[in-house]
């Protein structure tokens, strides 16, 4: 696990989980940090991680998460500095809906760039939607 | 050509037999049979691009149109009801004659429309094959979804041009007198339904639906170097199959096990206890932890047989998570009846992973990462360098999985009769299917990702 690092450099105090996943989906929505994805996708399985036990929709929203991440994120060598996410609830599954809208933007973004072979644009735009049906079974 | 230029042409067609039938009566009965040959092969063509844009039939054949109406009055997706009421417009009371070659312009300009269509669905058949596994990388994108609503808008909107064919065959039709009256019911009563159904509303939402996706199947064109044929993972008896054929091949040979089949595994199990039993039970929560520990396992990737080995597990656990998930309009099927049998095998494959897992950790061919984060200046991201070193039993993933892989409480027994249970001379009926691995594989590690042996033997 890399959810709280041991010895980060300039260490603060870890952000709430909701208001690192507002930050992540600012930073997806203004294309300012190149880890803004990797990192949208890292906080949403640490929600999975995290929750799983209160609902087994968790769990097909983390497994779809992990073959995305296996599949267009396999370095896996980023981490957001949060606290663990707080109980399930529509606010935290409202927060995550937004982050993971958030991340399927920016694949379709990908997904019409005219720069990039069709195949991998068929891939970034497959991805999107693999998020979006994701995040869907979590009502 | 691609298939946007193919589409083109088919909506072109249309649209030109449309006009030709507009303010004219029909003629000799040659010209219109040549229609309605046209007609029922530009619906049939359009019943087969859904199919393979969804991957399969959203639901089973419709029997009739009075089933068709109810399908299509109901609150079914949007593609249920476009596929149903597309397979519907092809049924005919009773059969017309063979059409001649040569016929009148609507005739011909029909029959362009559906050879246009019919190329549509070449090129996509190309990349993937039904019953077969993607034969390129567009197409392994396109299974997964990859520009599939877009493309389904440009179906959609066919529909709607041969919708309104039918609107000027009714017409065109109409002043036929005496024995033709007769003759042209059939597929007056065919056009007439075409156009009071609900078909031109189901595709107007597909067509709503798709707008604003990036249209990138257009973009398609044949493929051009395709992989070999293999067979694809589409029934439960399907994957319980490709899962024992895995387990048979690696309990002979466990020295083969790598990091992916355990990543493939522990999926698997999480996916496929998902499918058995919708609760949170100690086992479920086993293969959950499994599963996310053995996400951070890494090692050298398959080879030769091995690699076929994980593909077929990953192809298994496509087909599984695609149950759990299905995607709008995708077939959902009832499989009460073998789900004690895929979870019979998940169980007998986890004890050949966990004989496999012990011999990854006894050869050092499974590494863990030891992490240090650092973040750059004003981000709340942390970048990782990761130190790989091999794993040992005391690292957390290995125990995490092999905790999963050695639990396997009493299983759900089989509701089929006389099942026979399988003795040790039984449990591996299965020949394992040799597959050529193909890439962009779901779980297929990076070669950077591979610690390299200096870093291994520093450790």
């Amino acid at each position: 696990m890399r959810w709280t690092p041991s010895a980060p450099v300039n260490n603060p105090a870890p952000m709430d989980y909701t208001q690192a996943a507002r930050a992540v989906a600012a930073s997806l929505a203004a294309g300012d940090d190149e880890m803004a994805a990797p990192g949208a996708l890292n906080l949403a399985i640490q929600a999975w991680h995290q929750l799983a036990e209160t609902d087994t929709a968790w769990d097909r929203f983390g497994l779809e998460l992990l073959d995305l991440r296996t599949r267009l994120y396999p370095g896996d060598d980023i981490s957001v500095e949060a606290d663990a996410p707080p109980g399930d609830g529509p606010e935290l599954r409202a927060v995550l809906g937004e982050l993971v809208e958030e991340l399927a933007r920016h694949h379709q973004r990908l997904a019409a760039n005219g720069d990039l072979a069709l195949a991998q644009r068929l891939e970034q735009d497959a991805a999107a939607h693999q998020l979006r049906r994701a995040v869907a079974v979590l009502p | 050509m691609t298939v946007g230029f193919w589409q083109q042409e088919a909506h072109r067609f249309l649209r030109a037999t449309a006009e030709a039938m507009h303010g004219s009566r029909a003629g000799p009965a040659a010209e219109v049979y040549a229609v309605i040959s046209a007609r029922s092969d530009v619906y049939r063509q359009l019943v087969r691009v859904t199919e393979l844009l969804a991957g399969g039939r959203p639901v089973p054949e419709v029997p009739s149109r009075v089933v068709a109406t109810t399908i299509l009055t109901r609150q079914e997706p949007s593609l249920t009801r476009l596929y149903v009421g597309l397979q519907a417009a092809t049924i005919l009371d009773q059969p017309y004659p063979p059409a001649p070659r040569t016929t009148g312009l609507a005739g011909r300009a029909m029959g362009r429309a559906a050879d246009s269509i019919g190329v549509i669905g070449d090129i996509i058949a190309g990349h993937v094959p039904p019953g077969l596994r993607p034969r390129s990388p567009e197409g392994a994108a396109i299974r997964a979804g990859g520009g599939v609503p877009a493309a389904l808008g440009d179906i959609a909107q066919l529909a709607t041009d041969a919708v309104a064919v039918d609107t000027e065959l009714v017409a065109w039709l109409a002043g036929a007198e005496g024995p033709a009256a007769e003759t042209y019911q059939t597929i007056l009563d065919a056009a007439r339904w075409t156009i009071n159904s609900r078909l031109g509303t189901a595709a107007a939402d597909v067509a709503a639906e798709s707008h604003g996706q990036p249209n990138l199947l257009r973009e398609l064109d044949l493929v051009r170097s395709p992989r070999d044929s293999v067979t694809a993972v589409t029934t439960i008896q399907e994957a319980t199959d490709a899962i024992a054929a895995v387990r048979t091949w690696l309990w002979r040979s466990p020295n083969q096990v790598t990091a992916v089949h355990l990543q493939a595994t522990t999926q698997l199990g999480l996916a496929v206890q998902l499918l058995c039993d919708d609760r949170d039970t100690p086992y479920l929560r086993r293969w959950r932890q499994a599963a996310i520990a053995a996400a951070e396992l890494r090692g050298a990737p398959p080879i030769a047989l091995a690699a076929s080995a994980a593909s077929e597990l990953i192809e298994a656990l496509r087909w599984t998570r695609s149950r759990l998930n299905p995607r709008d309009g995708e077939p959902i099927h009832e499989h009460v009846g073998h789900l004690a049998e895929i979870d019979r095998q998940v169980r007998s494959l986890a004890a050949t992973m966990q004989r496999g897992l012990h011999s990854a950790v006894q050869r050092h061919d499974l590494f863990v990462a030891d992490t240090v984060l650092r973040r750059p200046t004003g981000s709340i991201i942390y970048r990782a360098t990761q130190q790989w070193r091999p794993a040992t039993y005391n690292d957390d993933q290995v125990r995490h999985v092999s905790r999963a892989l050695r639990h396997r409480p009493q299983r759900v027994e089989s509701t089929r009769p006389n099942q026979v249970k399988p003795t040790a001379s039984q449990a591996f009926p299965h020949q394992f299917r040799v597959v050529a691995p193909a890439p962009n594989r779901i779980l297929e590690l990076p070669t950077h990702q591979v610690p390299d042996s200096t870093r291994t033997r520093s450790r």
